[in-house]
């Protein structure tokens, strides 16, 4: 009797987990359609940092500091490994679309959870492709360093990136429908905080306290694991990648929670 | 059946919260057609998403038998970018039917050519509005939950009622009905949703005559219908 359950839970949660593979590849199919329908939006989307670093790059080389880098060689790359990092986190996490947003936009097939993490592949995905076409552009035509040096370290802060983006996505979408200001406060919240993440300054040099506050910042040690990788001498007094871990595990954790919880209070 | 345990749904409309189902418990037969009929759009809207389970309840609990449809008469979130052809493929690989079996059936019972290809955004609304249907009907659910009776222009009209009438006998159906004469000839039994209640009624008739008596007019739900519509269908 009991296997005879057992043979009849195993045979409902393969059906449950074939369902929920055709859910995910029709909604990974969809994404990609769509974008192949109008793909100007989610290239200006990704191509955000490149005009920043540009944009950077440009007013040193206009300030005559065009091979004064922070931790030498050129500057682009020093921008380039901040600003890819954190628009990274920007990017996973910012509006989802109509479906996460609205339950009437989704099929009752289709979960809230299934589209942000389709949203969060896709974008993780269009990153990857970014990395290795814009350092490989600055490893071709500015410096050889635009290949990393070690990449086990690019890749745990590629990953901790988006488990910080995964949570702060959640946390994103959950108050937007909660408070309507949220919408015009989160984007320009996200960007203030690129000024405390290290991106176009080494924060060992900043004053004992003022590092302090802003090792606190999550980001902050993504940003310079992320850079370890391709400066094999920046060996940083601030990094810990312990508590990078547990922000990461928690982000995860409390990004999944807050969906479980909310789902109720949908529209 | 489906059996509802102390429900409640509560939706929230600007800065208002509207009781749509209060503690409600009530067993709703699924082998029947059943007209549904309430006195605001927002309740049979909001009561259509929580069948369907597009939206969960906000307390209290439902079981639902087999297969139940998305809202027919709706293809969410589609893209208005998209044609037909990519949106119907998307919708057959999400309730896993054969992709090329459902997009060759809608094309032929809607008959639309050359249409079937553009982007929906440029085919006119009353026909993505029956298409829309003709879509919800191609697939096989236990249970068809419709937000609109079946219709379209002309032959597509006739079409679509003709597959409304065959999926009901095959199915059971919960149809939104905003007047008596389609849901009269086809529907068994009627619900109404009225003041955060839900009662269920042996007879389309006797709904009918509950609601007139709440001093809901046809005319009203029509109107407040065809506003909806403009908005919702997509």
């Amino acid at each position: 009797m009991s296997i005879m359950f057992l043979n009849q839970q195993a045979a409902e949660f393969g059906t449950a987990l074939r369902r929920y593979g055709r859910v995910m590849l029709a909604l990974f199919r969809r994404e990609e359609e769509q974008r192949r329908a109008a793909p100007g939006e989610a290239l200006m989307n990704l191509l955000e940092p490149v005009f920043l670093i540009g944009f950077m790059s440009l007013a040193w080389w206009f300030l005559d500091r065009r091979n004064v880098s922070p931790l030498g060689g050129s500057p682009a790359l020093f921008f380039a490994t901040g600003f890819y990092a954190k628009f990274l986190l920007i990017y996973v996490s910012r509006r989802m679309g109509r479906a996460v947003t609205t339950s009437a936009r989704r099929f009752p097939i289709e979960r809230r959870l299934d589209h942000v993490l389709v949203h969060m592949a896709i974008r993780a995905v269009d990153y990857m492709i970014l990395g290795v076409l814009g350092f490989g552009v600055i490893y071709v035509f500015l410096t050889p360093q635009g290949l990393p040096s070690n990449f086990l370290p690019v890749v745990q802060g590629f990953l901790a990136i988006l488990a910080l983006g995964l949570g702060w996505g959640i946390l994103n979408m959950v108050m937007s429908q909660l408070w309507w200001m949220w919408d015009y406060f989160f984007p320009a919240f996200n960007r203030v905080l690129i000024i405390f993440s290290g991106i176009f300054y080494l924060p060992e040099f900043l004053a004992p306290a003022t590092r302090e506050v802003l090792s606190y910042n999550p980001m902050l040690h993504a940003i310079i694991l992320f850079r370890q990788g391709f400066y094999p001498q920046y060996s940083s007094i601030l990094l810990d990648t312990t508590y990078l871990t547990y922000c990461a595990l928690f982000s995860i954790v409390a990004g999944l929670v807050l969906e479980r919880v909310t789902r109720r209070m949908e529209r | 059946m489906i059996v509802f345990d102390r429900l409640t749904k509560v939706v929230t409309i600007g800065n208002h919260k509207r009781t749509i189902l209060s503690s409600v418990s009530l067993s709703i037969p699924t082998d029947q057609t059943i007209a549904l009929f309430a006195t605001s759009e927002v309740d049979r809207k909001a009561f259509i998403y929580l069948l369907t389970g597009t939206t969960l309840p906000t307390s209290g609990s439902y079981r639902k038998p087999g297969r139940v449809s998305f809202p027919i008469g709706m293809i969410p979130n589609a893209s208005k970018e998209l044609s037909f052809r990519a949106n119907v493929s998307h919708v057959a690989r999400l309730y896993g039917m054969d992709v090329k079996k459902t997009i060759a059936f809608v094309e032929q019972v809607t008959g639309m050519g050359e249409q079937f290809d553009k982007p929906m955004a440029l085919v006119p609304r009353d026909l993505v509005r029956s298409v829309a249907q003709i879509v919800g009907f191609s697939l096989p659910f236990d249970l068809y939950v419709t937000m609109v009776e079946p219709r379209g222009p002309g032959a597509l009209g006739e079409r679509c009622r003709a597959l409304f009438e065959l999926r009901a006998q095959q199915a059971g159906v919960i149809i939104a009905a905003r007047r008596p004469r389609f849901v009269q000839q086809h529907a068994d039994m009627s619900l109404l949703i009225h003041d955060g209640r839900l009662r269920l009624f042996d007879s389309v008739e006797e709904g009918w005559d509950t609601l007139q008596q709440l001093g809901v007019k046809e005319v009203e739900l029509e109107d407040a219908a065809e506003e909806d519509g403009r908005q919702d269908f997509l």
